[in-house]
């Protein structure tokens, strides 16, 4: 029994956390995102920057990239902004 | 001390440059090199030069900067960075994949700044550049400040996303993110992140060759002749360096026959002038290009 009420407070917890971060996450992601297209806004046709900072910066930016990408083809982004702002 | 000789082409860059190095090395250790990828300036001083700096005469070296070269070892070193992330991909000869970088936009006005860098940082205390024609150089010129409007903008945007990440991690602890199986820990702050760092210290870099064009022991000179082409070349010449806070010291009106008018000239340039007679020969050799700074002095 302890156990359980143990993890419902670890749940309401982490639960409470999460609420709290939840739009700076979503502000996250779509920083992280703008930077990813600013930088490889070529592919898409858009001006890309002078090509040593994209050369430079690349190797390090798995983590945009893959953001980035989950923008485009996994995320449902106005369905997170309703449920950001509890519409619906 | 540093000039950088511009004009349209043919108006006599390379002779007017060759002819203020001359001079200038009677009083400093002094290096010419020209950036023109299409080169004359062997011809002018009457030598044979390479990538190499070479003995002229007493205290007056030579280069012609191979822009190739340049490109080449500018690549190498973005190339051995790449190399140590994508490591898995030396087993199938990676050189041969990142060789077609050599083509990307952008990459010869670097490499040129490159050759500048680098000549720069040799022993002399005066060094005179003999430049492509205005196109190509004003494109070089703008080159470190459109970067450096691109890389603040970037290290902003980054510190905003640092800055959102330290908050969750305030509250949420470390984060970690998941590619495959694999758990990264994301970077929250400056010191850890290799984005931002490499931001900085691109940023840095392009700061300083952007201080060698505004300088103040950096003298832009236009070398232009009596006719309304060079003159209208020039004149839009000196609009993108006055919007790139460089200073245009020095006009050499080159082959002057006629009669000039130095007052118009100098009202639209709002600078010193100077007139270069047309000779009735070519002039070349060390004698006859120093008869020529003669007609120039006023640098010092």
């Amino acid at each position: 029994m302890w156990r359980n009420i143990f993890n419902f407070f670890k749940g309401f917890t982490e639960s409470f956390k999460h609420q709290s971060t939840e739009y700076i996450e979503f502000e996250l992601r779509e920083l992280e995102n703008a930077f990813a297209i600013l930088i490889l806004g070529s592919l898409i046709g858009l001006p890309s920057p002078p090509t040593p900072i994209a050369l430079k910066i690349l190797p390090h930016m798995q983590r945009e990239i893959y953001v980035m990408q989950s923008r485009v083809s996994d995320d449902d982004i106005f369905g997170e902004i309703l449920g950001l702002f509890d519409i619906g | 001390m540093k000039v950088f000789v511009i004009g349209k082409g043919g108006v006599g860059k390379t002779t007017c440059s060759s002819a203020i190095a001359i001079g200038l090395s009677e009083r400093y250790k002094t290096i010419i090199a020209s950036l023109d990828p299409a080169h004359n300036l062997g011809d002018v001083l009457m030598t044979k030069l390479g990538n190499k700096p070479k003995k002229v005469v007493n205290n007056l070296y030579a280069i012609e900067a191979d822009i190739d070269f340049f490109a080449m070892k500018y690549l190498k070193e973005l190339e051995k960075s790449l190399k140590n992330v994508y490591r898995y991909l030396s087993v199938i000869n990676l050189e041969k994949y990142f060789e077609i970088l050599r083509y990307s936009p952008g990459i010869e006005e670097f490499s040129v700044l490159e050759a500048i860098k680098e000549v720069i940082r040799s022993n002399f205390s005066a060094f005179v550049f003999d430049t492509p024609p205005t196109g190509l150089t004003l494109r070089i010129l703008t080159t470190p400040k459109t970067t450096l409007i691109w890389l603040k903008k970037l290290i902003e945007l980054r510190r905003m996303i640092l800055d959102r990440r330290s908050a969750i991690e305030k509250i949420q602890g470390k984060i970690l993110f998941k590619i495959e199986d694999e758990k990264i820990e994301i970077p929250t702050r400056e010191n850890d992140d290799a984005v931002i760092k490499e931001l900085i210290k691109y940023k840095n870099e392009i700061e300083e060759i952007q201080k060698i064009f505004t300088d103040k022991d950096t003298y832009v000179i236009g070398v232009l002749n009596p006719d309304k082409l060079s003159f209208l070349e020039m004149k839009r010449a000196k609009d993108v360096l006055d919007k790139l806070d460089i200073e245009l010291k020095m006009i050499i009106v080159n082959k002057v026959s006629g009669d000039v008018s130095l007052s118009e000239i100098k009202r639209e340039f709002e600078t010193n002038v100077r007139l270069v007679k047309l000779r009735d020969r070519e002039i070349r050799g060390i004698q006859n290009l120093r008869e020529l700074y003669d007609e120039i002095e006023g640098i010092r």
